[in-house]
């Protein structure tokens, strides 16, 4: 089909399903909608569960573990919506954005924690990882719910940030609930589960991605 | 833009006799295949269609227009290459280079372009054959503007170690 039969193609395609629409609220919106949403998602949740382990926390490391949180959540929220609307001005490249957001949270947590002696260390983290991974699980569906109005600009990096965002939430609700204030099983049973959340989006990306192949 | 999102069908034709040009060298000059540019042509258009209402009003439109063909072209190398590592080719068809005629006993802009990594080649046929400025072309590739001189000076580099033997 030459160039212009294509063009005239098209046309009548787009012509034919044209509907109007309504342009999508600022991406402002959609980055602090989607951090408020895991914030209130963990908040929410580690309240129900008892916050133990918020009332052992003194308000400078209150501030500092969920500041860096909400930071984190920011950063996030931020990037996923970047990947919603094409062509948004870049100030920083979205990698650094990405592992800035992820790396803040250890940083934080090892500025007002302490590597404590911990006698059931392993089962300990589990089951706080698989509390937070849970939190990750519920989150998930509500921010893909929001997020794929979007464009899909970059759906690897948005499927990591959308799992890390998931993630979040289940390491903010640990935060409020889980007494334990050793520094490790922090990093390993809470925040550990911001990366089983990044690294599930990228494998869920990866999946999606064949078996988009084998049925090509 | 703003007509077309309101379903206006003469904006949303008059838009796509506009840009479908300017779109199509884009492709013909990364792909060298006038067949592969065609339907990535019209892959765009069909994806714009069902993103324009990601499209903010008072924002440029052509960084916008160009991220999306990205993304479309992006997408389609994924799947091309994915699909022929299974296939196993029995008799290649000649492909029909999408040329654009130029006079001249140098090197076809194409050829040179060729010889480019991928980031480099398209930043430069976004500046030169889409004519965007540097703010635009950082957009439409999701970059800083930094970024994108620096691809540009490296591919004008190259481009002088072509001409220049």
């Amino acid at each position: 089909m030459s160039y212009e039969r294509r063009v005239r193609a098209v046309q009548e395609e787009i012509v034919a399903n044209l509907e109007a629409v309504r342009p999508l609220a600022p991406p402002w919106v959609w980055a602090s909608g989607v951090s408020a949403l895991v914030a209130f998602i963990g908040m929410v949740g580690g309240i129900a569960m008892r916050p133990l382990g918020y009332g052992l926390l003194s308000v400078g490391q209150r501030l500092c573990i969920l500041g860096a949180a909400v930071l984190s959540a920011g950063l996030l929220g931020n990037l996923v919506s970047r990947g919603m609307f094409p062509a948004r001005k870049v100030w920083v490249p979205r990698g650094r954005v990405l592992a800035g957001a992820v790396a803040i949270l250890p940083g934080a947590l090892a500025c007002v924690l302490q590597i404590r002696a911990e006698p059931h260390f392993v089962p300990a983290a589990a089951v706080c990882l698989g509390i937070g991974i849970a939190f990750a699980a519920m989150t998930a569906p509500l921010l893909w719910a929001v997020l794929r109005r979007g464009a899909g600009m970059d759906p690897t990096l948005t499927a990591m940030a959308t799992g890390a965002l998931a993630g979040l939430a289940g390491m903010i609700a640990l935060e409020f609930h889980c007494p334990n204030l050793n520094l490790m099983h922090v990093l390993a049973g809470h925040f550990g589960a911001v990366l089983c959340g990044l690294l599930a989006g990228v494998t869920l990306r990866v999946v999606v991605t064949n078996s988009r192949v084998r049925t090509t | 833009m703003t007509r077309y999102q309101q379903a206006d069908a003469d904006a949303a034709t008059a838009f796509i006799d506009a840009v479908s040009p300017a779109l199509f060298r884009f492709f013909a000059s990364q792909m060298g295949s006038q067949a592969l540019a065609e339907d990535m042509l019209q892959d765009t258009w069909l994806r714009i269609h069902g993103v324009r209402h990601t499209y903010r009003p008072g924002e440029p439109v052509l960084p916008w227009v160009y991220a999306i063909a990205r993304r479309v072209r992006v997408d389609s190398y994924r799947k091309r290459r994915r699909v022929e590592a299974r296939e196993v080719v029995q008799d290649p068809l000649p492909e029909v280079h999408a040329g654009i005629a130029v006079e001249s006993s140098g090197p076809l802009f194409e050829e040179m372009l060729a010889g480019l990594p991928e980031s480099q080649r398209e930043v430069l046929t976004m500046l030169k054959v889409a004519g965007l400025s540097l703010e635009e072309v950082a957009r439409a590739t999701s970059s800083t503007v930094g970024s994108v001189k620096q691809k540009a000076h490296r591919a004008y580099e190259r481009l002088r170690g072509v001409l220049r033997p």
